[in-house]
């Protein structure tokens, strides 16, 4: 691994990922992540699933944390519900230990299941940012940190997925340069 | 016991054993869901070779009528064949074909993960990648068929650039890219109209229609699964289900 290596000596092949379309639901996502992890021929990634549409066109990802947050929305709000007409902000008031206790009561009940019912689309991470097969691994890096992602597609022609930078291999990568 | 094989008969001693077996699904001995023998008991039953016994469980597995499953045995399917064509019949009948006024929409040509009953159905791992084809074949504005289509991606990747407005995928899979096909598994059955198939139809949800589903072979390999809805109200098996149900 040199430094002017590119994005295409580090990318994961795609098939490495299990694929749907944007309308299967968060219920079938879940089922197809279990099946897949619990397999013998194991898939080498069993936490991320890739999303298309009809054309078979690059859309975005779900990875576990996205379900799981996504079954309760509540998770991920910055407000908390504490009482008739008031909201505190969590950052301003840390819940306390029994208000926390109470919430976690409150979840993955009935309405989670219903929550399962919705199309992955609506909680994927929607593919907003993605790097070129020629691109140096440092541009994977720094718009995976700008943006936060656990991995950004490669794009041939801007249009055409043909392969999938981790944070895995950019480490790698980086250390490779670093450690030189 | 029923019958056994016949050694003097010029028909080889597996295909006799498996019409034997099939017999015993058909009539019921061998009840829907349930495991039959092992491989070495079916030798002793019938005196033939281990070699035998395995050629007639996987002429019967790729017929549809049984199931293998890793570590736990040999099962008897659901759904015993219910009908089954010609292939003649079958590709005019059931395949998309180009022809005067019918046109052909693709909604859908992508990827995605076997779920529910098409591990069985395909016989794949539920790792392996599916192609999935949705077309509509219509008339006039109207839809006259939804063929949803199920294709194991490690056949033939390819197909995923395919123009299939214009070509049915036996075309396909015999001139593009040289699967012959060797068998057709045919099944009709009723349903009730799901909400994407009713918006499609304009008819309302739940109108019963009758679904063909249909599973190509090539050898071994279970290389398609496609289900079609017809139009509700067309052609003579909707109303030979009607008979039936009321």
């Amino acid at each position: 691994m040199k430094r002017n290596s590119t994005v295409k000596d580090i990318m994961i092949d795609i098939f490495d990922f299990p694929h749907i379309p944007y309308w299967f639901t968060i219920r079938q996502a879940m089922e197809i992540l279990r099946r897949v992890s619990s397999g013998k021929e194991k898939a080498v990634v069993s936490d991320t699933i890739l999303i298309f549409d009809e054309k078979y066109n690059y859309m975005g990802m779900i990875r576990h944390r996205d379900i799981v947050f996504g079954l309760e929305p509540v998770l991920l709000k910055k407000t908390v519900w504490t009482g008739p007409m008031t909201e505190v902000s969590r950052d301003v008031t840390p819940l306390s230990e029994e208000m926390v206790a109470r919430m976690a009561e409150s979840l993955f009940k009935e309405d989670a299941k219903k929550e399962a019912e919705k199309q992955v689309r609506e909680i994927m991470i929607v593919s907003k940012v993605s790097v070129s097969p020629d691109d140096s691994p440092a541009k994977a890096a720094y718009l995976m940190a700008q943006h936060n992602l656990p991995f950004i597609p490669v794009l041939e022609n801007k249009q055409k997925l043909v392969g999938m930078i981790s944070m895995n291999a950019v480490f790698n990568w980086v250390s490779a340069v670093v450690l030189e | 016991m029923g019958k056994l094989i016949d050694r003097d008969n010029p028909v080889k001693l597996y295909l006799q054993l498996a019409d034997i077996l099939k017999k015993r699904i058909e009539l019921g001995e061998w009840e829907i869901g349930s495991q039959i023998p092992t491989e070495e008991e079916l030798c002793k039953i019938y005196d033939v070779s281990r070699a035998t016994v395995r050629l007639a469980i996987s002429e019967l597995t790729k017929e549809g009528y049984i199931t293998k499953q890793q570590g736990k045995g040999t099962f008897v399917l659901k759904k015993v064949v219910a009908d089954k064509l010609t292939m003649l019949v079958s590709f005019d009948e059931l395949m998309i074909e180009p022809s005067e006024g019918i046109k052909t929409t693709v909604h859908a040509q992508t990827i995605m993960m076997p779920t529910d009953d098409l591990v069985d159905k395909l016989d794949v791992s539920s790792d392996k990648h599916i192609i999935y084809i949705k077309r509509t074949r219509e008339f006039k504005d109207m839809v006259l068929l939804i063929q949803e289509s199920f294709i194991p991606l490690h056949f033939c990747p390819y197909l995923l650039r395919e123009d299939l407005q214009n070509m049915s995928l036996f075309e396909f899979f015999e001139k593009r890219a040289s699967i012959h096909i060797t068998a057709v598994k045919n099944n009709f059955e009723p349903t009730l109209l799901n909400a994407e198939e009713a918006k499609l139809f304009e008819y309302p949800i739940k109108t019963p229609a009758i679904m063909l589903t249909q599973q190509l072979y090539s050898g071994l390999n279970n290389i398609m699964f496609s289900r079609s809805v017809r139009r509700p109200g067309r052609g003579g098996f909707f109303i030979e289900f009607e008979k039936k149900s009321f």
